[in-house]
This record gives C-alpha cells, structure tokens and sequence, in this order.
C-alpha cells in the first residue's frame, strides 16, 4: 500500500492532469462586473423609490382619512395597508423592489454546442456531459446530443407526452428537432430556487420516453 | 470600465482558473464549477469594496460553499447525471487512467473530506488556511485530511495498479 506522500503525489498530479485544460470563458470579469452594477443599480432604484411610495402613501392615507396624522395609532395601521396597495398598482415600482432579492436570478444556462459523435466508451443506458455539449446514448445503443436549457412555459401547440410515471409532460416537434417541457418544482435547483420550466431539445428521431427517463427523475 | 473594475478584472483574470479547476475538482462536473465560479465572483462583486484587500480567499469561500449546497442537492436534482472525467477520444495513458481513476475516487470521498483534500493538496493550502475556508479548527483539518487519505486509498487501491493497467495497452 503506498505512503501517506505517495498517495498525496499521486493525488496531486491527478488533480493538476485532470483540470489543466479547464479554463473560465473569456470576458468572465467584464460579464460579471457589468452584471454586479446592474443588480446594483436596481438595488439602488428600489432603496429610492420604496420611501418615495411611503410617503406617497402617508399622504394619500392622510388625505382618505381627511385628517391630520394625530391620531397616530390609528393612521399607522392604515398606512402600512395602503402602502402596500400602492405599491401593487405601481409595476415599474413593484418590479424595483422584487428586483433587490432576485438579483442572481439573470444567468440561464448557457447554450451547449451539441457534440459529433458520444464519446467512445459510453455504454448504453448512459448520459454525459463534456466541455463541448451533453449526450445520450439509448438502451438499444443510439447516440444524441441535447441541449438543457430554462426557459418559458410550452407553447400552445405542445401536446402531452403520455410517458407512464411521468405526468404533467408535453413537447414540440419541428423541424427535425423535438423539445420537451417540464416544470422544475421550487426548492429543486439550487440556482433557480423559485423552479421554472426546464427545455430540453433533441432531435426528433430521439425515442422520447427513453430520453425522457435518462435525462430526468420525477420529483418525489 | 472604470479603475475598480479593472482592479476586479485584474483579480479575476489572475485568480479564476485557480478557482474553477478547484470547483471542479469539488462538484466533478464542469458546468456546475463554472456556475459557482460566476457566482461566486459575483457575490465578490457585490461587496468588492470590502473584501478587495484579498479577494481570494472570500471567492475561495463562496466556491466551497456554493460547490456544497450543489453537491447536497445533487440527490434532489432534476438534471443530474453527468460523466464522471471528460471523455476520452484516444487510447489512454498512465496520467489520464490517473487522472480518471481520481476523478472518480474523489467523488466517492465524503465533500468535507474532498474539500479538504482538494484545498491542501490542490491549492496548496496550509492547515489554518483550510481551516479559515472551512470555517473548522485545524484539528479537524488535520483530522478530515487523514480520513480522506484513507478513504481514496481505499478506493484507487495502489498507484502502482494504474502503471500495469496502463502498459497493458
């Protein structure tokens, strides 16, 4: 059995072999920056204007009410509930204010170029994802590339995918490409904690229920 | 861009690939190192005016983190069945049935452990350093760092085995 050294030798060279071709895309710094300013012009913007709408709101309060805030105590309350229903009736506002907690929420995935060919050792049965795009091999030995993308809600030509164990499916065939819809639960993906749908395209000659099992488990 | 933002860039360019091949090395999967890489950086981002006297280790942190939450949702995951090394096109050698053979192994060693691993031996972090990330005592470092050792040992078995599989080709 080796040593301690010789394991952690080992163990560093594995580790230098394995990621010396891995490297950030180009222009992450700018992309990141630019995106850091912008959540933080939102962030700026609701800080403005959620006072702004207080205020409104105590005025238009006080002007419902008809009298002056002595009453204190009993303005309050009122205020605080039109307050919200100011806000409500104000979207550019509104979206201000939702911005200030969702400001990671921008990224998606990004586009995968789908590869030529599955990698050589791939067993049938197994999904992959490379450097250069995601693939799937079939139980009886075909190979596809495929994209997993966020995106909208199914179109309205979808139809449902009648997959036993998988309800609630549906998908889009045209032009020689196929895509599924599926909606992730919130709480499920880390990264998109509010859920959303899930797009998943691939050519339309994939047998959808194998590439629907491979690709994706059933919540709970 | 403006002079903070090319000190940011600056750091980014030195600092990211580090980051992302520790990513890797601690989800096992590309995609999801670089999404915790870019979130990390922009949690970095956010708050550069306070954490840019070293961003390093604050990124460093947010990777570990970020790789953590990813790996403990794993088994809740939708979308979650990836190649456990990048595919190999051509015959392979000693360093890629290495490299392969630890990819694999790594991912079977629990993540506190692997991220110890990965930060002492892959980021040539001392004990304190690690135990600062981690935010532990360098007792458990040192012990997080034996268990680990002896658990990808377990798993890949002699080293010498990988240089006879390998000149069997």
């Amino acid at each position: 059995m080796p040593t301690d050294e010789e394991l952690i030798t080992a163990l560093r060279s594995g580790m230098q072999e394995t990621t010396s071709d891995l490297n950030p895309a180009p222009g992450l710094a700018a992309q990141v920056w630019q995106q850091s300013r912008k959540a933080r012009g939102r962030r700026l913007a609701a800080y403005v204007a959620v006072p702004v709408v207080a205020a409104a709101a105590t005025a238009i309060a006080l002007l419902v009410s008809g009298g002056s805030p002595a009453p204190a105590p009993v303005a309050k309350a009122p205020v605080v509930s039109s307050s919200t229903a100011v806000v409500s009736s104000s979207a550019p506002v509104t979206r201000s204010t939702s911005a200030v907690t969702a400001s990671p929420a921008a990224y998606k995935f990004a586009k995968i170029a789908p590869l030529r060919s599955c990698p050589t050792h791939s067993a049938a049965g197994s999904v992959g994802k490379s450097n250069s795009g995601a693939w799937l091999v079939t139980p009886s030995g075909q190979c596809f590339s495929f994209t997993v993308d966020w995106g909208d809600g199914p179109p309205a030509d979808a139809k449902p995918l009648n997959i036993p164990g998988y309800p609630d499916l549906s998908g889009v065939t045209a032009g020689g490409s196929q895509k599924f819809y599926l909606r992730i639960a919130p709480g499920v993906d880390s990264y998109h904690p509010k859920g959303g749908w899930v797009v998943t395209t691939i050519a339309a000659d994939a047998p959808t229920a194998d590439v629907v099992k491979l690709i994706f488990v059933p919540n709970g | 861009m403006d002079e903070v933002g090319r000190d940011f860039d600056d750091f980014v360019t030195a600092s990211s690939p580090s980051l992302l091949r520790t990513a890797y090395l601690l989800t096992g999967d590309h995609g999801h190192a670089e999404d915790a890489l870019q979130h990390a950086l922009m949690a970095t981002a956010r708050h550069w005016r306070t954490v840019h006297t070293d961003p390093v280790a604050y990124t460093r942190r947010a990777v570990v983190n970020l790789a953590k939450n990813r790996w403990r949702a794993r088994s809740r995951r939708v979308v979650e069945v990836s190649n456990p090394a990048e595919p190999s096109y051509g015959p392979p050698d000693q360093a890629v049935a290495l490299s392969q053979a630890l990819v694999g192994a790594l991912r079977q060693v629990p993540y506190q452990q692997r991220t110890v691993l990965v930060l002492r031996y892959f980021e040539d972090l001392s004990i304190e350093q690690t135990a600062e990330v981690l935010g532990c005592s360098a007792g458990t470092v040192k012990s997080q760092s034996h268990h680990g050792l002896a658990k990808l040992r377990e798993v890949i078995g002699d080293p010498a085995d990988f240089e006879e599989i390998t000149d069997a080709h």
